[in-house]
C-alpha cells in the first residue's frame, strides 16, 4: 500500500520535474522561437488552416455566394463515377508527368554533368540554360506562341512548309494530336531550373581525386559518371526528382496560356485545369476542392515513394 | 498597468480603422466598378461631373478595373457583401451572378421606367439579359460582324462585294487562283474561351437559318433541329471544303495584301485600317454588309451582336439613386458625349452604344459611308440568351467544330453529341439551383 502511494508521488514528482524541465528548456530557447514565429504564423495561415479548409470544403457544397452545406462523400463519388473529364484529366497529367518528369530530371543532370567537364565558357553555359526558368511562363510563351503559330507563316509551319514536310499549316496548339506535345516540349525547355543549379552545386563538390583514381583504374568517362558521381550525388538526385516530379502535377498557366483554356476537346486538360474549371467556371467550390486534396494526396504518395527509392540509407 | 495600457491602444486603433471602412459607403455616393482600362474611364467620370451631380447632387465614384480583371473580383466582392452599386462589365458576368441572387431584376424592380428606358435600344441588345422575362443587365456598347474589303484590290480584279453566302463560295475559288484568301472573323474558330469561340462566330449561319442555341424556356440546347443543323454543316463546310483557312495572322496578311476581302468585328476597323496604312501600298479598308441567306424571300443578314453588360448588384446600398444613375447614362445628351468623348480619345471608333439615336447621329456624322452598313446589321442581330449551365454551349460547340474540322467527324454526328453534352450540364446545373430557392 505504502509502497503504491511511494511510487505514485514519485512518478508525480518525475512528471512535474520533466515538464518543467521542459518549460525551462523552452524559456532558454525563447529566442530561437521568435526567430521562426513570423515564418511559422505564415506557414500556419496559408499552409496548414488552407489546406485545412480545403479539406473541409470537399466535404461540402459550396457556389461562393451561399453558406456552404454539408454533403458528406457525394464530391468523391461524383469524381470517379460520373465525371469523364476528369478521368481524361488524370491520363493527360500522368502522361504528362511520367515523360517529363523523369526526362527533365535526366536532362538536367546530363546538361549539368556536360557542363561540369568543360572548362571555358562553363558560366556563360549555365546562365544559358538557367534562364528559362527564371523567366515567368508568360512572358516566354509569347515566343513560343509565335513558333506554334497555326497560320502558314507560324514559324514552325513556314519552315517545315518550306523544306517540303507539309502541305497544310499544322494547328499545333489545337490539334489534339500535337498539342500536349507542344506544351510537353516547352515544358522541358523550361524545366532546367533549381534542380539543375543544385546538380551543378553538387557535382562541384565531388572530389577531384576519385574522378583521377577512377580514371587511372580504365575508366572512361561515363563509367566515371556512373559509378563513382552518381552515388555521391543521391541526395541532390533526390531533390531534384521531387521537384521535378512535384512540379509536374501542377502544370497549368503553360498549358493554359499555349493551349487555351479549356482547351480543344480536353486534350491538355489537366488535373489543375480540371479545378479551375469547377472552381471559376461553374463556381462549384466544393468539388473543386475535392479534386485539390486528390492531387494533394496523389503528390504526397509520390513524393514518399520517390524518397523510399532514392533517399541515402547508409546499408 | 503597462500592458493594460498596451491593450487599451490596440483596441482604440481597431476600432478607429474599422469606423474609417464603414464610413466609406456614404448615402448619395453611387459606387461604380467599371472593367475597363483607367484612360477609358475619363469620358464617363468627366460627363458625371459635368451633369449628372450639378443636376441631382448625387457624386458617382468610378474605378477602373482593367478590361482583363478576372471575374473573380466582383464574385468575391458579392460573398463578401461589399458590393459596388453598379458594374460595368462583359456580357456573360450578369448571368452567373443572376442566376446565384447577386444581380437586381430591373424589369420587377423599375417597371415601368425600365420599359420606357429600353424602347430606345436596339431590339436585339437586350436578348442577352432577358432569361425567362426578367431582365437583370443593359447592354452598352455593341459590336457585329461585317464585311471589309480592299476597294484597290476589289476593283482590279473585278470582284462582286457577296451579298450571299452562295456568293461568297462562288468567289473563294477566284480569291484563291491570285494566290489571296478570304478570311472569316480570325482567330475564334479554334480556341475554346468564353470570350472567343466558334459559338460567337457561329450565329450568324445559326439566326440566318432561322435556329436558335437554347429552346424558348431555357431548359434545352436547340442546336439538333434541322435549321441548326443545316447552319452547322453550311459553316463547317466553309473551312472542310472550300478551305477557308482557320487561322490568320491578320497583320501579317494585311501587309503581304493578301487579305482582300474578309469578314471580321467591326471593332477592329482602326487598327485594321491603321496596319493597311502602314504597309504603305496604299489601299483603303471598306465595310460592307454580312454576306445574308435568302429565307422565306427576305434576305436575312443576322449576325451576332456582343455588347458590354451594365448591371446593379442587389447588395447596393443606393439603389434607387443607382437607377437615376442609369437614366441619366442611357438618356440622349449625356449618351451621345460619353461617346463622343472616347471618338476622341481613340480615334477611328466605330462603338455603337445601345441607344439607337445616339448610335445614328454618331455613326453618320463621323463615318457617312460605313453608318448605313453598321445601322442595319445592329437592328438585325442579336445575341446568345442566357441560360442556366450556359457556359457549357460555346465549350462543346467549339469542340464539335473542332472534331468536324481536324479531325473529319460528320457535321450531324458531332453537333449531335454536343447537343448531348450541353444538356446534360444544363440539367445539371438546373438541378444545382433547385436546391435553393433565391
Amino acid at each position: 500500500m505504502k509502497s503504491v502511494v511511494a511510487e505514485k508521488e514519485l512518478s508525480g514528482v518525475l512528471l512535474s520535474a520533466r515538464r518543467s524541465a521542459r518549460l525551462r528548456a523552452f524559456k532558454e530557447h525563447i529566442v530561437s522561437y521568435l526567430f521562426i514565429a513570423p515564418y511559422f504564423s505564415v506557414y500556419l495561415f496559408f499552409v496548414v488552416l488552407a489546406v485545412g479548409w480545403a479539406i473541409y470544403l470537399s466535404f461540402t457544397y459550396y457556389n461562393m455566394l451561399q453558406t456552404p452545406t454539408w454533403v458528406g462523400l457525394e464530391n468523391y463519388i461524383r469524381l470517379f463515377t460520373d465525371d469523364p473529364v476528369f478521368l481524361l484529366s488524370l491520363k493527360n497529367t500522368f502522361y504528362f508527368s511520367i515523360i517529363t518528369g523523369p526526362l527533365g530530371f535526366f536532362l538536367s543532370l546530363f546538361l549539368a554533368w556536360l557542363i561540369d567537364e568543360t572548362r571555358s565558357l562553363r558560366k556563360a553555359f549555365t546562365f544559358a540554360f538557367y534562364i528559362p526558368s527564371m523567366t515567368s511562363a508568360v512572358a516566354l510563351s509569347v515566343v513560343w506562341l509565335y513558333v506554334f503559330a497555326a497560320d502558314k507563316y507560324g514559324f514552325l509551319n513556314y519552315f517545315l512548309a518550306k523544306w517540303g514536310i507539309i502541305t497544310q499549316p499544322i494547328i499545333w496548339l489545337r490539334d489534339t494530336r500535337t498539342t500536349l506535345l507542344c506544351i510537353m516540349v516547352v515544358s522541358l525547355w523550361m524545366s532546367m531550373g533549381v534542380g539543375f543549379l543544385v546538380f551543378t552545386a553538387a557535382l562541384q563538390g565531388v572530389p577531384k581525386e576519385l574522378k583521377e583514381s577512377g580514371m587511372i583504374d580504365g575508366a572512361n568517362k561515363l563509367q566515371q559518371f556512373i559509378y563513382i558521381t552518381i552515388p555521391i550525388l543521391k541526395p541532390a538526385l533526390l531533390f531534384g526528382a521531387v521537384m521535378a516530379t512535384v512540379n509536374s502535377f501542377q502544370i497549368f498557366d503553360l498549358a493554359q496560356i499555349l493551349a487555351g483554356f479549356p482547351s480543344v476537346l480536353y486534350s491538355a486538360h489537366t488535373i489543375v485545369a480540371h479545378l479551375y474549371d469547377y472552381a471559376f467556371i461553374r463556381f462549384e467550390m466544393g468539388y473543386a476542392a475535392a479534386v485539390s486534396v486528390l492531387l494533394f494526396l496523389i503528390t504526397m504518395i509520390i513524393s514518399r515513394v520517390m524518397m523510399r527509392l532514392l533517399s541515402s540509407r547508409d546499408a | 498597468m503597462k500592458k493594460i495600457t498596451l491593450y487599451v491602444a490596440l483596441a482604440a486603433l481597431l476600432a478607429f480603422s474599422l469606423s474609417l471602412t464603414v464610413g466609406a459607403a456614404e448615402k448619395g455616393t453611387i459606387n461604380v466598378w467599371a472593367f475597363i482600362a483607367e484612360e477609358h474611364a475619363g469620358p464617363m467620370i468627366q460627363e458625371a461631373a459635368r451633369t449628372f451631380t450639378p443636376k441631382t447632387g448625387l457624386k458617382v465614384k468610378y474605378t477602373a478595373l482593367g478590361y482583363t480583371a478576372p471575374f473573380n473580383k466582383i464574385l468575391l466582392a458579392a460573398a463578401s457583401g461589399d458590393v459596388p452599386d453598379m458594374v460595368f462589365a462583359q456580357p456573360h458576368w450578369p448571368m452567373e451572378l443572376y442566376s446565384r441572387g447577386a444581380v437586381v431584376d430591373l424589369k420587377r424592380e423599375f417597371g415601368a421606367e425600365y420599359d420606357k428606358l429600353v424602347s430606345t435600344f436596339f431590339p436585339g441588345s437586350l436578348t442577352a439579359y432577358d432569361y425567362v422575362g426578367a431582365r437583370f443587365a443593359l447592354p452598352h456598347n455593341m459590336w457585329t460582324p461585317v464585311t471589309f474589303y480592299t476597294k484597290d484590290t476589289v476593283d482590279q480584279m473585278g470582284w462582286q462585294i457577296p451579298n450571299t453566302w452562295d456568293d461568297v463560295r462562288a468567289l473563294i475559288p477566284k480569291i484563291k487562283g491570285q494566290k489571296m484568301e478570304f478570311i472569316y472573323r480570325p482567330g475564334f474558330v479554334t480556341s475554346a474561351t468564353i470570350e472567343f469561340n466558334a459559338a460567337a462566330v457561329f450565329m450568324p449561319f445559326l439566326f440566318q437559318h432561322g435556329g436558335d442555341f437554347f429552346t424558348q424556356d431555357g431548359l434545352k440546347s436547340a442546336l439538333d433541329t434541322e435549321e441548326a443543323i443545316a447552319a452547322f454543316r453550311e459553316f463547317t463546310e466553309l473551312f472542310t471544303k472550300h478551305k477557308v483557312p482557320l487561322e490568320a495572322d491578320m497583320n501579317a496578311m494585311l501587309k503581304r495584301g493578301e487579305m482582300p476581302i474578309m469578314v471580321n468585328n467591326d471593332t477592329n476597323t482602326q487598327w485594321m485600317r491603321a496596319v493597311l496604312a502602314s504597309a504603305g501600298r496604299g489601299g483603303v479598308l471598306k465595310m460592307a454588309h454580312l454576306p445574308g441567306t435568302m429565307r422565306g424571300g427576305k434576305l436575312d443578314r443576322a449576325g451576332d451582336l456582343y455588347s458590354w453588360s451594365q448591371f446593379i448588384m442587389k447588395g447596393a446600398k443606393n439603389k434607387k439613386e443607382t437607377w437615376e444613375y442609369v437614366k441619366w447614362y442611357y438618356s440622349k445628351d449625356a449618351n451621345s458625349a460619353i461617346l463622343k468623348g472616347w471618338a476622341k480619345l481613340i480615334p477611328g471608333l466605330t462603338w455603337k452604344l445601345a441607344v439607337r439615336e445616339v448610335a445614328e447621329e454618331f455613326l453618320r456624322s463621323n463615318f457617312p459611308d460605313e453608318a448605313q452598313v453598321l445601322l442595319d446589321q445592329v437592328s438585325a442581330s442579336r445575341y446568345i440568351r442566357p441560360v442556366l449551365g450556359g457556359f457549357s454551349m460555346p465549350r462543346f460547340l467549339t469542340n464539335a467544330f473542332n472534331e468536324v474540322t481536324l479531325k473529319g467527324a460528320d457535321p450531324e454526328e458531332a453537333l449531335r453529341r454536343a447537343v448531348g453534352e450541353i444538356n446534360k450540364e444544363m440539367a445539371k446545373k438546373q438541378k444545382e439551383f433547385t436546391r435553393f430557392v433565391y
